[in-house]
């Protein structure tokens, strides 16, 4: 198995005036090489935890990896001393965010930045640091690069700060590559731009990446998979195809109906009833069972467990029992 | 029902001449333009850089030797002789105030840059680090603010000798739990900014992060406070040299040329004496205050040029 991520039984949780939040409840996925495997939910379901957990970044002393380990290229992450945890992020994973107008430092040079991140990790002097920072801008897209190193962030627009994040992202050749919402904050067309230049990225330095998003939009553009998370668990492991195709769990189906068609009988935009369970709060059974239109009495005595259909998608719901293969 | 959205746009280069809709100006430009506009610290600004100007100068400037004492001219008015007239021992009131400057100032910027030193780097760690480190950190702060610092300042005066340095050494001491509590303040809300989590997942140290990547952004109100706290030193070591407690005579500073004029027949006899020292305190005092609330202005971003 030549997987360059593996999750098994991830469980962050968060301790909260003595109560504890499950805000990731139990997640296993794979990624493999170069390969693009988007996460997709509602706010709070748990997909930032997931990405901070990766990175070995939740936020201490509230926030915790209880249980679970994160492989990358086999070697454990939840295990590492917070020492040897520096050496992995940017060079090993990288991420870039949501917010590209406030995740560069605005009083330093994009040159700066982006060397400071080279000289650390590479351990080459600021020379050679200074041409591979523009080798990244040229990449990345900028026509003149050596002028941008000493442009202050202030001056470009957001989406080409979002380019610098992915040029500092990408500039030590991670294996893999977290994306939180890399262009909702973007206009449509630069969005475009910005995801195109993502999947050239990716395929040029074979670089897995993990999209973390809700803009269903974005994961047709970009993934191969999907994983759908719902109240800190996947409900759902599906081929990008299959799952715009014949959504498996309601969840999901309420999710691709809520977004309009472009092509097609204009019919009447569905929303899923209810809200996302507020956090800590504990069911017996399917957390979705409440806003679920197809949930019958075991639902909300039972906890479902994850079903593995002969066609090799997961879904987490009873409607799946009778075709279990495992 | 289909998603692909037909929206590609080729993805050709981009260059900042493109794009560059917001913000032409250099930061410090426009930092400049609002400095500018604020006439009092611009007057405050050109007063400080006189008064520099003479400290660095004084050896030059100054007429005559700062100690040198001419008993017959004792208390002489000012005239041809003297501009500003003569001390009770004869000596030039010029002379001395510009020799004077060098010793207020060196004692203001001196502590002052101590201070700041100490008080930035106890905030960073309380501020980024936060919980029990923070909690302990800020005690001390509090049990220092709540020492009654002029007695304690006598006190200690009186215990180790008073010289410069030891002046200086107390008020960098004494003077650094105000900056503790600004930069803490400035630490503990950008830590939580983007930049700084953007930071962290490219594996950058928390010692880089603090220093290269904070500490740039919470330089402003640094230096107001810095310029303010200068114009406050200046006015302590007056008044412990007033007190006999601070530089010792010969070597004036203005506020030990005070001293000596503490006495009615002296205060309302030979007013030129007290007077100028006294004025340049204020007039200094009153700069950097001019200045510290101009750069304050300068570096809010909330007050429009």
């Amino acid at each position: 198995m030549n997987a360059v991520l593996e999750v098994s039984n991830l469980k962050t949780y968060f301790k909260k005036n003595k109560k504890t939040i499950r805000a990731v409840d139990g997640i296993d996925f794979e990624i493999g090489k170069g390969e693009t495997v988007a996460l997709v939910g509602e706010s709070g379901c748990g997909k930032s935890m997931t990405s901070l957990s990766i990175m070995g970044l939740v936020p201490a002393p509230a926030g915790k990896v209880v249980d679970g380990s994160i492989k990358l290229n086999g070697v454990d992450l939840v295990q590492m001393p917070e020492k040897k945890m520096y050496d992995i992020r940017g060079k090993e994973v990288a991420m870039i965010f949501q917010e590209p107008m406030t995740s560069l430092n605005p009083v330093l040079t994009i040159g700066d930045q982006l060397t400071g991140v080279i000289m650390h990790h590479l351990k080459v002097n600021k020379k050679t640091a200074t041409e591979k920072a523009a080798e990244m801008l040229g990449i990345v897209g900028f026509s003149d690069p050596l002028k941008t190193l000493k442009d202050y962030p202030h001056r470009l627009s957001g989406g080409m700060r979002q380019r610098v994040m992915i040029a500092m992202a990408m500039s030590c050749n991670p294996k893999l590559l977290i994306a939180d919402e890399p262009t909702t904050a973007l206009d449509v067309t630069i969005q475009a731009q910005v995801l195109e230049l993502m999947k050239d990225l990716s395929k040029k330095f074979s670089t897995s990446i993990l999209l973390i998003t809700h803009d269903l939009g974005v994961v047709s553009e970009l993934a191969e998979r999907v994983i759908v998370m719902y109240a800190g668990q996947i409900v759902e492991i599906s081929d990008v195809d299959d799952l715009f195709e014949e959504p498996l769990h309601p969840y999901t189906e309420g999710l691709i109906h809520s977004i309009p068609a472009i092509e097609g009988e204009i019919t009447r935009l569905q929303s899923i009833k209810g809200n996302v369970p507020a956090p800590g709060t504990v069911l017996p059974g399917c957390k979705f069972a409440p806003r679920c239109s197809k949930a019958f009495a075991r639902c909300t005595e039972e906890v479902p467990g994850m079903y593995v259909r002969e066609d090799g998608r997961c879904v987490r719901c009873f409607l799946y029992d009778g075709e279990v293969v495992e | 029902m289909t998603l692909t959205n037909e929206r590609r746009i080729p993805n050709k280069p981009v260059s900042a001449e493109d794009h560059s809709l917001i913000g032409h100006e250099a930061i410090w430009k426009v930092m400049l333009r609002k400095f500018m506009k604020n006439k009092l610290a611009v007057i405050g600004a050109v007063l400080l850089i006189i008064i520099v100007g003479a400290a660095i100068f004084a050896p030059m400037l100054a007429p005559k030797d700062p100690s040198q004492q001419v008993l017959l001219d004792k208390l002489a008015p000012p005239g041809k002789d003297y501009p500003l007239g003569a001390d009770n021992l004869g000596r030039d009131t010029l002379s001395r105030l510009l020799y004077g400057a060098r010793i207020s100032l060196l004692v203001g910027f001196a502590s002052v840059a101590g201070s700041i030193f100490i008080g930035t780097v106890i905030g960073a760690i309380a501020g980024y680090f936060g919980g029990i480190l923070d909690a302990v950190l800020m005690r001390i702060v509090d049990a220092i603010i709540s020492f009654p610092s002029l007695f304690l300042l006598i006190t200690l005066v009186t215990i180790f000798e008073p010289s410069i340095f030891t002046l200086i050494a107390i008020f960098a001491v004494f003077g650094w739990t105000g900056t503790a509590r600004l930069v803490r303040g400035e630490f503990l809300s950008l830590r939580k900014s983007e930049f700084v989590l953007a930071a962290r997942t490219l594996g950058i140290s928390n010692t880089r992060i603090i220093f290269s990547h904070i500490l740039p952004n919470a330089l402003g109100p640094i230096i107001v406070s810095a310029t303010l706290g200068v114009g406050g030193v200046i006015l302590a070591e007056a008044g412990l040299s007033y007190l006999g407690l601070g530089i010792q005579p010969p070597t004036p500073s203005w506020g030990n040329m005070l001293q000596s004029a503490q006495n009615p027949q002296i205060m309302l006899g030979a007013w030129w004496y007290p007077l100028f020292p006294g004025f340049m305190i204020l007039i200094t005092v009153l700069a950097f205050n001019f200045v510290g609330d101009g750069l304050r202005d300068a570096f809010d971003p909330k007050i429009d040029d």
